[in-house]
C-alpha cells in the first residue's frame, strides 16, 4: 500500500528577510473576501439608512468646504467654468478613501485581535480588507459624483464639461490603491508595535486634509510679494505622498492643469510606501501574536 | 513506517518579561534613543539571540520540548496553568513562531484555540456561518455544502437570521462550535473548547470529538478535564513548567497530574495559579466556605454550606458577568456547578471589590475530598478561573435516617427515592 502524500508545514523561526508567500494568499482569497463583506455589513448594520451614509457623508462634506470656500473667495482661485462643488468633490473622493486606508486601517490589527491570537490566517488581508470596503463606498460615491457632473453639465447648458481627461482615472485609481494599501500595511504593523498610534493616526488625518490641499485650491501655495515677484511653494507637496494623487484627480476630472512633478513624486511614495509597509509587516508579523 | 503526522524537535519559546503584557511605547523608546542611539540596533540582534538559560527577564515558557504523534493518534496535553500547553497549541497552530527548534506538521491542519474567532455579534446566525468558517480555513463552497448539517448539529435553527448579539451565551457556543466540529482536517489541536455549553451539547461535542477519533485523524488535545482526557486520548503528554513528561498512557497522565495537583494546594488565593483569557491581575481574592456550624472546610452530607467569594479589581472587566464555583471530586471529575446563571439567571458587573455569597441549602455529596473550583465569565468565555481555589470535606452524615450512605466508587450524589 502506498503512503498517501501530505502537505508538509514546517514551523521554525525565521530570521532575516521575510518575503510575502503570495502562494497562500491566493489559496486562501476566499477569506479575504469574507473579510470585506464583514466589514461593509458591519458598517452599515445597524444604520437605518444604511449604505446611504456611505454617499451623504462625502456630500455633507462636500457641501461644507463649498460654503466655506465661496465665503471666503478660496473658489476665486479655480480657472474655468468649474463648479466649486465639483472642484471639492474630485478631490475629496480620494482623499475620504486615503482617510479611511490610514485610520481604519492603521486601527485594523488592533481592532481585530482575536484573529491574531487565536488563530493563523494570512494577517496581511486584515488590512486588505479595510481597502476593499472602502472601495466599495469610493463607488457608491462615485455613482452620486457622475451625477453631480451631470447635473452641473445641464445647469451650465453645457459651459461646464469634464475632461476628456478622464479616461486615466481607473489608472489614478490604482495609484491610490497602491499608496493606500502601502500606508495601511505600514500603519497597521505600526499600531501593534506602538500603541501610542492610536493618538496620533485622528490627527494625521486631521492634519492631512490641509496639508494635502483637499479642501482649497492648491493655487494658494502661490505666494504673490508686495513687490509683485511670485513664489511657487508647490514643490514642496512633492514631499506628501498623496498630494500628486489628489491633484491628478483634479486634473482627470475637471482639467485643472496637471502637476506633473508632484504626480511622478506620488507614484515613487506608492512603491515605497507599498514594498516598504509590506517588509515592515512580515518583519514583525511574527510577534503580533505575543504582543497584541 | 511511515513519518509521524507531528514532528516536534526541540521547540523552546522564550517571552522578554514585560513585552508579552505591555506593548512598547514611543516614548520609552525615544528615552532610550536619546540615551544611546546605537541602542535599538543592539537590542534586537539580543532579541533575536541572546536567550541565555540565567537571563533575568526572560521567561521560558516552552523549553525543549520533542515528542513525535503519529497519524491517528490522540495527544492529550494536561498540566496547571502556565505549564506551557496553550502556547505549544498556539506554536503548532502557527500562531505563535518558536525562539527555538522546529516542528513539521504533515497533512491539512486546524486549530481550535477558542470557539467562535471572529464571530461579529452585529452579524446574523447565517452570516456568522460563512465567515468563521471561512476564517477556519473552509472553502465558500464547503461551507455551502455542509451548512445544514452544521445549523442541525447546533440546534439553533429557528435563530439563524437573528444577529448573534441577541443570542443566549449558549446558543451562541453552540453554533460556534458546530462550525468548527465540520472542519475536515488531517490534523486537529484542540484547546479547551469542549467545555462549553450544557452538559448534553458538551456530551454532544465529545461524541463528535469521538466521530473524529475513529475516523483516523490526528488530534492533539489540551484539558483540565481528566473526564475529556480519559475518555479520547490514547496518550498523554504532561507538562510541567514548559518541560514535557514523557508520553504516559493514558492512566499514568491522569494520575500525574492529579498528584501535581494536589501538591500547591497551600498557596493563599490569591497567590494561586490561574488562567485568564486576557491578562489582568488576579481577580479571585478570598474564598470562605462556612457550613452551620461557622467556618469550616467540613461539611455534614446533605448539610448546608456557604461559600463567600470576594473578587477585587475588575471595575475595568465589561459584559455581564457570571460566576461559578464548581466542586470536583479526588478523581478530577466536575459533580456540581453552582453558577449565577443557570441556577438563577443572574449576572453582575465589574466593581472594585465584590463579595458573593453562594448559599446551598443542600449539599447531597458522598462523603470525601472535593476541591472547589471558581470561574467568572461574561457570557461567553471565561474571564478568570482559578482551579482548586479551596477543598472541601464532606464527612458522613446520616442523610437517609437510616445509618447507611453508599460510598464514593458506587455515586457521588445523594438523592433521595421511594422504593415500594
Amino acid at each position: 500500500m502506498t503512503e498517501p502524500t501530505y502537505d508538509e508545514t514546517i514551523i521554525r523561526p525565521k530570521r532575516g528577510f521575510i518575503g510575502v508567500d503570495w502562494a497562500e494568499l491566493i489559496k486562501h482569497r476566499e477569506l479575504l473576501y469574507f473579510l470585506v463583506w464583514r466589514d461593509v455589513k458591519i458598517k452599515y448594520k445597524q444604520a437605518i439608512f444604511g449604505p446611504v451614509w456611505a454617499i451623504v457623508v462625502p456630500l455633507v462634506q462636500v457641501i461644507i468646504y463649498t460654503l466655506i470656500g465661496i465665503l471666503m473667495g478660496l473658489s476665486s482661485r479655480v480657472q474655468g467654468n468649474v463648479p466649486y462643488t465639483v472642484y471639492i468633490y474630485a478631490a475629496l473622493l480620494p482623499w475620504l478613501f486615503i482617510n479611511t486606508a490610514i485610520s481604519g486601517g492603521g486601527m485594523s490589527l488592533v481592532s481585530n485581535q482575536a484573529l491574531l491570537s487565536k488563530i493563523y490566517m494570512p494577517r496581511l488581508f486584515i488590512p486588505t480588507a479595510v481597502i476593499g470596503s472602502a472601495i466599495v463606498d469610493m463607488l457608491l460615491s462615485m455613482i452620486v459624483f457622475f451625477g453631480l457632473i451631470g447635473f452641473f453639465v445641464a445647469k451650465t447648458h453645457g459651459h461646464f464639461m469634464p475632461s476628456w481627461h478622464v479616461v486615466f482615472l481607473p489608472a489614478l485609481f490604482l495609484l491610490l490603491v497602491t499608496s493606500a494599501l502601502g500606508i495601511t500595511y505600514l500603519l497597521s504593523a505600526l499600531t501593534v508595535m506602538f500603541r501610542d498610534l492610536k493618538f496620533i493616526i485622528p490627527f494625521i488625518t486631521q492634519l492631512g486634509i490641509w496639508l494635502t490641499a483637499v479642501n482649497y485650491p492648491q493655487a494658494f501655495f502661490i505666494f504673490k510679494h508686495a513687490d509683485g515677484t511670485v513664489t511657487d511653494y508647490r514643490p514642496w507637496l512633492m514631499l506628501n505622498p498623496f498630494a500628486g494623487i489628489i491633484q491628478s484627480f483634479r486634473w482627470a476630472i475637471v482639467g485643472e492643469e496637471l502637476q506633473t512633478s508632484q504626480l511622478m513624486a506620488s507614484i515613487a511614495w506608492a512603491l515605497v510606501l507599498l514594498v516598504g509597509g509590506l517588509m515592515y509587516f512580515k518583519r514583525v508579523e511574527r510577534r503580533f501574536a505575543d504582543i497584541a | 513506517m511511515s513519518k509521524p503526522a507531528i514532528s516536534v524537535e526541540n521547540i523552546c519559546k522564550a517571552y522578554r518579561i514585560g513585552l508579552a503584557t505591555k506593548p512598547e511605547s514611543l516614548k520609552h523608546h525615544a528615552q532610550q534613543f536619546l540615551r544611546n542611539p546605537l541602542g535599538p540596533l543592539k537590542n534586537l540582534r539580543k532579541f533575536n539571540e541572546d536567550y541565555s538559560d540565567d537571563a533575568e527577564d526572560i521567561y521560558w515558557a516552552l523549553k525543549d520540548v520533542s515528542f513525535d504523534v503519529q497519524r491517528g493518534e490522540v495527544l492529550g496535553l494536561i498540566g496547571r496553568n502556565g505549564a506551557g500547553k496553550s502556547t505549544l497549541l498556539k506554536v503548532l497552530s502557527r500562531i505563535v513562531e518558536p525562539t527555538s527548534g522546529r516542528a513539521v506538521m504533515r497533512g491539512r491542519v486546524s486549530s481550535l484555540l477558542e470557539v467562535g474567532t471572529g464571530f461579529h455579534p452585529e452579524l446574523t446566525g447565517r452570516e456568522n456561518v460563512y465567515l468563521n468558517g471561512a476564517i477556519l480555513g473552509m472553502r465558500r463552497e464547503e461551507i455551502k455544502r455542509k451548512f445544514d448539517q452544521i445549523v442541525e448539529f447546533s440546534e439553533v435553527g429557528k435563530f439563524l437570521d437573528t444577529q448573534v448579539k441577541r443570542y443566549s451565551s449558549g446558543m451562541y457556543v453552540r453554533l460556534a462550535f458546530s462550525v468548527a466540529a465540520h472542519l475536515d482536517p488531517e490534523i486537529m489541536i484542540v484547546d479547551e473548547v469542549l467545555a462549553v455549553g450544557d452538559q448534553a451539547f458538551q456530551q454532544k461535542c465529545l461524541g463528535k470529538m469521538n466521530d473524529v477519533v475513529k475516523q483516523g485523524r490526528t488530534v492533539v488535545f489540551v484539558s483540565h478535564s481528566m473526564d475529556a482526557v480519559a475518555s479520547l486520548c490514547t496518550t498523554v503528554i504532561h507538562m510541567k513548567k514548559g518541560r514535557p513528561s514523557a508520553k504516559l498512557s493514558m492512566e499514568e497522565g491522569v494520575r500525574s497530574y492529579l498528584d501535581e495537583a494536589s501538591a500547591s494546594d497551600n498557596l493563599p488565593l490569591d497567590k494561586k495559579p490561574r488562567s485568564q483569557s486576557q491578562p489582568h491581575d488576579p481577580i479571585f481574592h478570598k474564598l470562605a466556605i462556612r457550613s452551620d456550624a461557622g467556618e469550616s472546610i467540613t461539611v455534614p452530607a446533605g448539610g448546608r454550606v456557604f461559600f463567600d467569594v470576594t473578587m477585587k479589581n475588575f471595575a475595568d472587566v465589561p459584559g455581564n458577568l457570571t460566576l461559578g464555583v464548581g466542586l470536583s471530586n479526588s478523581r478530577g471529575q466536575r459533580v456540581v456547578l453552582f453558577h449565577t446563571e443557570y441556577q438563577q439567571g443572574r449576572t453582575f458587573k465589574g466593581a472594585d471589590e465584590m463579595t458573593l455569597t453562594c448559599e446551598v441549602p443542600s449539599l447531597p455529596l458522598v462523603p470525601g475530598s472535593y476541591s472547589v473550583d471558581l470561574v467568572l465569565g461574561d457570557g461567553f468565555t471565561m474571564v478568570e478561573r482559578v482551579e482548586r481555589a479551596g477543598a472541601i470535606e464532606v464527612i458522613y452524615d446520616d442523610y437517609f435516617g437510616h445509618g447507611k450512605l453508599p460510598n464514593n466508587k458506587s455515586t457521588t450524589l445523594l438523592l433521595p427515592c421511594a422504593w415500594n
